[in-house]
């Protein structure tokens, strides 16, 4: 009988349920919880194998830029260097090598292949408004935050929709928190 | 900053929460693809999920809300608690009451109002992601029910007679990315310290109970070793459940009420020590224990948690024992005399 193995989505104890059409439903001998299983084609399509380099037969043959012994097979659409059936990478409808999928992040280009954002907003509006807890920090915070806002102001490239109101709040705080510096400053002198 | 993005459309956002950090997570939808954010500190990681790559789908529902309420229903009863022990006065109860209660109230009621957590995996032939926006089993049933249709158009219907020559074929499938446990040797237990030691905590709750009434030395010698007796009963249950089948739920509370314990163990030892101070300090008469101004506070506070762990204890321990029982059969017909 073809069984479906699969760990229970409540406590990842290995669970085994015979096919049937989905929705299933296996009960976890561990922690009593009932997991759902609803699969689609995909998992019952064979996996396809990898290809790999095809060997160059004559040495006038372009060769992969990676693989000196492997024929080419197709052209990165990133940077143009030749292939081979191990080096491509297809990735939307688009062939790419593996250099390019591994700077994709530093170039910024390849917006598809972007894994992680750092926000600089949300660290600006932290360091804003967390030290006015501690307030002699802020002579110090306040520039960090300016700076943090002028410096990233474009710089941050998130790929869900995002807008700068961290930035403007960040930089009015930080704004007020010096003047109020500059305030207590002027008053202790005057009154010196 | 303000770019045009693909994705247009938020389809949840929740948190996934660890022993020790929550991290915010969203999930986006993509023209041909799931956008699965996870926010840590000021950095937010994404994974994508291709519909034509997503093999399977899997949901289990979680105790976390369950936790939660349990943890803030104490929490307010415990509230509620030293405030009617600390003031006769009834308006003053009543504005103490609101304005220490408000917030756990309110919290419970938004917990309640969202419905059961969940936990939710997609599955693709490489990984298996868990999606921390999907915590809410209302949420998820919701996105799934919008997703369905993109995945058919990706992937094709599933046909039933491709399911049944899988199950002729004999092949068997495996979610891959699964991190399961690995089937070790498990030993059936019927979990008898787990009864002794959620009885002992009982014994010990109600004790204190009386407490509040009676006071009495050589009682409190009693309560001292039902506290060392459950402690210990507490170590062998833990060890017996990490070798067995024993329920996770019951697992947690025992683990729970186990620490509980031992932290009212430390803090009755802490009471000692300054009852001792208080007493060579004071010249004179003798200061006991329950001469202690917070005394009923502190006597009340145990009382209240070792009844709610006991109880939660015996009722999740019932519904194991419950489990453990054989299916009943359906009885034989008898069959009527020959005609």
């Amino acid at each position: 009988m073809a069984m479906v193995s699969l760990a229970c989505a409540n406590c990842g104890f290995e669970l085994t349920a015979p096919v049937a059409a989905p929705p299933l439903a296996v009960q976890c001998p561990l922690c009593s919880k009932q997991t759902e299983l609803d699969f689609f084609p995909a998992l019952l399509r064979e996996t396809a194998r990898g290809t790999s380099g095809e060997a160059l037969l004559i040495d006038s043959e372009s060769s992969c830029f990676y693989h000196e012994g492997k024929k080419a097979v197709v052209v990165c659409d990133h940077c143009g260097r030749f292939l081979c059936g191990l080096c491509d990478v297809e990735f939307n409808g688009r062939h790419v090598c593996p250099g390019c999928v591994e700077t994709a992040d530093g170039n910024g280009d390849p917006a598809p292949l972007q894994r992680e954002v750092v926000y600089y907003d949300e660290l600006a509006l932290s360091v804003a408004i967390y030290p006015i807890l501690i307030f002699y920090l802020i002579p110090i915070t306040a520039p960090i935050v300016l700076y943090l806002v002028i410096r990233y102001w474009n710089k941050i490239r998130p790929l869900v929709p995002r807008s700068r109101w961290r930035f403007v709040v960040a930089g009015l705080v930080a704004t007020l928190e010096l003047g109020l510096i500059g305030l207590a400053i002027f008053g202790f002198m005057a009154l010196r | 900053m303000k770019t045009k993005s693909i994705y247009t459309r938020r389809l949840a956002s929740g948190h996934e929460t660890t022993w020790y950090a929550t991290r915010r997570c969203q999930l986006w939808l993509g023209p041909d693809h799931l956008l699965h954010g996870r926010r840590s500190m000021i950095t937010e990681q994404y994974r994508r999920l291709f519909f034509k790559d997503i093999q399977a789908v899997t949901v289990a529902r979680t105790d976390t809300w369950k936790d939660y309420n349990i943890i803030l229903g104490v929490l307010i009863a415990g509230c509620l608690a030293i405030v009617f022990i600390a003031t006769s006065d009834w308006s003053m109860r009543a504005a103490w009451g609101i304005s220490l209660c408000i917030v756990p109230v309110l919290v419970v009621a938004f917990n309640l109002a969202k419905g059961p957590t969940c936990a939710c995996y997609f599955h693709t032939a490489v990984q298996s992601e868990r999606i921390g926006a999907l915590s809410r089993l209302r949420k998820a049933g919701t996105v799934l029910a919008l997703l369905a249709p993109m995945l058919e158009q990706a992937q094709g219907s599933l046909d039933p007679a491709q399911v049944e020559l899988v199950q002729e074929s004999g092949r068997n499938l495996t979610l891959a990315g699964n991190e399961a446990k690995k089937q070790r040797e498990f030993h059936p237990s019927n979990a008898r310290y787990h009864l002794l030691f959620f009885i002992l905590i009982l014994i010990s709750g109600l004790s204190h109970c009386v407490d509040l009434v009676v006071y009495s030395e050589a009682k409190n010698w009693g309560d001292l070793l039902t506290f060392l007796a459950a402690m210990l009963l507490g170590i062998l249950a833990v060890k017996d459940q990490m070798r067995s089948l024993i329920h996770l739920d019951l697992q947690r509370i025992t683990t729970t009420a186990l620490v509980v314990i031992f932290v009212a163990f430390a803090a009755s030892q802490v009471v000692g020590v300054f009852v001792l101070t208080m007493s060579m300090s004071t010249s004179g008469s003798a200061f006991e224990i329950k001469d202690w101004e917070y005394y009923g506070v502190y006597v009340a506070a145990i009382a209240v948690v070792n009844i709610t762990l006991s109880l939660i204890g015996l009722l999740r321990l019932y519904r194991y024992r419950v489990s453990l029982r054989p299916p009943e059969l359906p009885l034989p017909e008898k069959e009527g005399p020959a005609s």
